[in-house]
């Protein structure tokens, strides 16, 4: 059920109408929810972003099933960057006014997991959308016909929630 | 190309609408949760909340039947609580902050039995866990243990073959005594090898020979006045090395005094080595200081055991100083990661409880059963960023029975390093605790009386009494246990609980020193009088004896090494002092010649 549930997303944002790079941005904006720990305060803003912004929100989904297991992953990595950051005397004067301003401190920032990944996910989201808005781009030009043949993804496109999708997303 | 979503605000806004819904409407629930949560992974047992309601608006928290249960007995709650009410600030926990004005607390009570076992299920054991608090009472424990009177080897043979050469701190201080003497003899001479003053002393005796006979009509004038600067000049030579035999002199000196001082410290390590030989033969001690701890140790280990552990909690949860500190990230299914915390002046602590007024009640039919009421100021996470100590005080408004001067007080201030901590508690006509006898196969029954505690933690050290006065006491022997198999063994301890028999008053006046990673513990009571009395009454002579053939044998090993580090010191020296008088003595008679000389050339008219 996930599997099909992750196809579909795919196949949505890949075949959608947005361009190659509202797809590559989606999916680099997207890439934040699976990165970084899911319950945060940045992702609430991260998640608005995606809302008003015209960027693909298939696209997003996608990220963010594509980085979900690679978050996991990196955990290790990301508490080490996150260490390293939270261990620099020079950024001490900014992390103290993070853990004492309120709302601010919501955000976890002084957490090795949470600073660590969305700082590696800020470094990545340029690269990434360049990398995705490609890959889309060629994806459209030389597979799309062929995958449109697959009867699979006739019936992905041919389901309710695929229609549902459309009315609530139309110019997606 | 348009960039903004215009129409994606209304589902936004649902949603964060939905968010504000859930907040309100599951806010009870959520806290509930989080408290049940939170106080389960504290306490390592159930934590348990019957009902939980939160005023988001005015930070109005009222808690309804809270459980926690006993860790090490999972079917007791360690307290349970009908109702805690809070006034917590909302600003500070828009800083994920927790900041309680006031509480208030009714029925408290503590050790109530529980339906079902709040044990937790068992986790895999991770290496970097860290202690458990039965695991840090009994590291306590441990520390200030004393092995119990031990009665049965007195009637045994003494094995003194158990005293082991190798581990005998005179012949390591006599070792090094030789080695020393042997380093700086050979260090002497090889440095006046280096020095030779032979070349020099033998120049200076050929000068005075040929001058021997010498005068102005041999020499002539200029020949004369050659012979007194060559006279001069060699003199010059002889006070250097008469400097340089000084020298040496006073560094064997030194080095004597050195090798005297390692001579001196081997009767104190002789002292040493019999008070070890006798500790691997478990004679009993028949001091008076020595004898409280081993009748007493083990339950006073056990009570003084749980108040530092209370100690070292409060210097773990209540850090001192403003300095970074990291503590475990919330649990998550992914990493939990770490959360280091900046602490600064003058916001809001982490934790902070402005103050707290509880009504406890003590179950049962004790002495000590009745209402209590405690006050607690200040207690907080970060004492340095709230800038004041915690302090507490507790006391009985109305007992069951018995006298109401029960009080605890105190405080910790961890505002800086070091930090200090004092409690002080007195239970006036509470029923004290039944102490065993270690070693002697009984208790004694203190019944009713007074305990009265006091403890100061300044930095790291730590000084505390804990006193029990009990006027009227019981003896209770333990029939269960076997009697000694050996006749004499028996006759011992019976006469030692006839003394004990004699004995209606107790006072047992535990003291403890040292710091909170090695404490020691001192006990005083008036019942190691009567017990070393009694020993020594029955046993003096077998323990002397006994006592005798250890020293003997410590002697045996020991005199030897010891005699061969006095003669090696003794030829050490003489072997460096017989070369330096040769020396001398060869100087000071060529000295005498030339100066001699030199008096009778510069009498001369014209030289000088």
């Amino acid at each position: 059920m996930l599997l099909l549930k992750f196809l579909q997303t795919m196949f949505k944002a890949l075949n959608s109408d947005g361009t190659p790079g509202q797809v590559g941005m989606g999916m680099a904006i997207g890439l934040c929810f699976g990165l970084t720990p899911l319950v945060s305060l940045h992702n609430l803003l991260v998640l608005a972003v995606a809302m008003l912004t015209t960027v693909s929100f298939p696209g997003v989904f996608l990220g963010w099933a594509i980085a979900t297991p690679l978050g996991f992953a990196l955990d290790p990595l990301f508490d080490r960057i996150g260490m390293a950051l939270l261990s620099q005397e020079s950024l001490a004067p900014f992390f103290t006014w993070v853990v004492n301003t309120p709302v601010v401190a919501l955000s976890r920032l002084n957490n090795t997991i949470v600073l660590g990944s969305l700082v590696s996910w800020l470094v990545v989201l340029l690269p990434s959308f360049f990398v995705f808005r490609v890959l889309v781009d060629r994806y459209r030009a030389h597979v799309l016909a062929y995958v449109q043949k697959f009867k699979i993804v006739q019936a992905i496109q041919g389901s309710k929630l695929w229609d549902l999708y459309r009315t609530l997303w139309p110019s997606a | 190309m348009r960039y903004i979503r215009w129409k994606a605000l209304l589902p936004l806004s649902v949603l964060l609408g939905l968010l504000v819904v859930w907040g309100v409407f599951f806010a009870d629930w959520t806290l509930k949760k989080l408290v049940e949560a939170g106080g389960t992974a504290a306490v390592g047992a159930k934590v348990e909340l019957a009902d939980a309601k939160l005023g988001i608006l005015d930070g109005h928290v009222t808690l309804e039947g809270l459980q926690v249960t006993n860790p090490n007995a999972p079917m007791t709650n360690l307290v349970e609580v009908e109702g805690l009410v809070f006034d917590v600030g909302i600003l500070p926990a828009l800083e994920k902050k927790v900041v309680i004005d006031t509480v208030a607390a009714r029925g408290i009570r503590f050790n109530t039995p529980r339906q079902v076992s709040g044990a937790l299920p068992p986790k895999p054991a991770r290496e970097d866990e860290p202690e458990s608090s039965s695991q840090v009472i009994e590291r306590f424990k441990s520390q200030i243990k004393v092995p119990p009177l031990e009665l049965s080897t007195l009637t045994k043979s003494v094995d003194v073959g158990a005293i082991s050469a190798d581990s005998l701190a005179t012949l390591r201080a006599a070792r090094y005594a030789v080695a020393y003497a042997d380093t700086a003899r050979d260090k002497l001479l090889a440095d006046l090898q280096a020095a030779d003053p032979r070349p020099t002393l033998d120049s200076a005796e050929a000068l005075a020979r040929r001058l021997q006979s010498a005068n102005l009509r041999t020499l002539g004038l200029a020949g004369a006045r050659q012979a007194v600067t060559d006279v001069r000049r060699t003199l010059r030579e002889l006070g250097q090395i008469d400097d340089r035999l000084k020298a040496f002199e006073a560094e064997t000196r030194g080095n004597a005094a050195g090798l005297q001082d390692k001579l001196a410290a081997i009767p104190a390590a002789k002292t040493a080595d019999y008070a070890y030989a006798r500790s691997l033969l478990k004679l009993p001690s028949f001091e008076v200081p020595s004898i409280g701890p081993q009748l007493f140790s083990d339950l006073i280990a056990e009570q003084m055991g749980g108040v530092l552990y209370w100690v070292d909690r409060a210097e773990a949860y209540i850090p001192p100083g403003l300095q970074r500190r990291t503590q475990p990230g919330p649990p998550r299914v992914r990493a939990s990661g770490t959360d280091v915390l900046f602490p600064k002046e003058n916001v809001y602590p982490r934790f902070l409880m402005r103050l707290a007024q509880l009504s406890l009640t003590l179950g049962g039919e004790g002495a000590s059963a009745g209402n209590y009421s405690a006050k607690i100021v200040g207690l907080t996470s970060q004492p340095a960023v709230y800038g004041a100590p915690t302090t507490f005080a507790v006391s009985r408004t109305e007992g069951q029975q018995g006298p109401t001067d029960i009080r605890i007080d105190g405080f910790f201030d961890h505002r800086r390093a070091p930090v200090r901590d004092t409690l002080a508690a007195r239970f006036a006509g509470i029923t004290l605790p039944d102490f065993p006898l270690g070693g002697l196969g009984g208790q004694v029954v203190l019944g009713t009386g007074l305990s009265q505690l006091a403890l100061e933690r300044n930095g790291e050290e730590l000084r505390g009494r804990w006193l029990w006065r009990a006027p009227k006491v019981t003896w209770a022997r333990d029939s269960t246990r076997a009697r000694p198999t050996d006749a004499r063994a028996a006759m011992v301890e019976d006469a030692l609980w006839r003394a004990l028999a004699r004995i209606d008053s107790v006072e047992i006046d535990a003291q403890i020193r040292g710091t909170l990673r090695a404490p020691t513990l001192a006990v005083r009571t008036n019942i190691a009088e009567a017990v070393s009395n009694a020993l020594k009454a029955q046993l003096n002579e077998e323990v002397r004896r006994a006592e005798q053939q250890v020293r003997a044998r410590v002697d045996e090993l020991v005199d030897r090494q010891v005699a061969e580090a006095r003669a090696k010191a003794d030829e050490a020296r003489a072997q460096v002092m017989a070369r330096l008088d040769a020396e001398r003595a060869r100087l000071e008679a060529q000295k005498a010649a030339l100066e001699a000389r030199l008096r009778e050339l510069t009498r001369i008219p014209g030289i000088g």
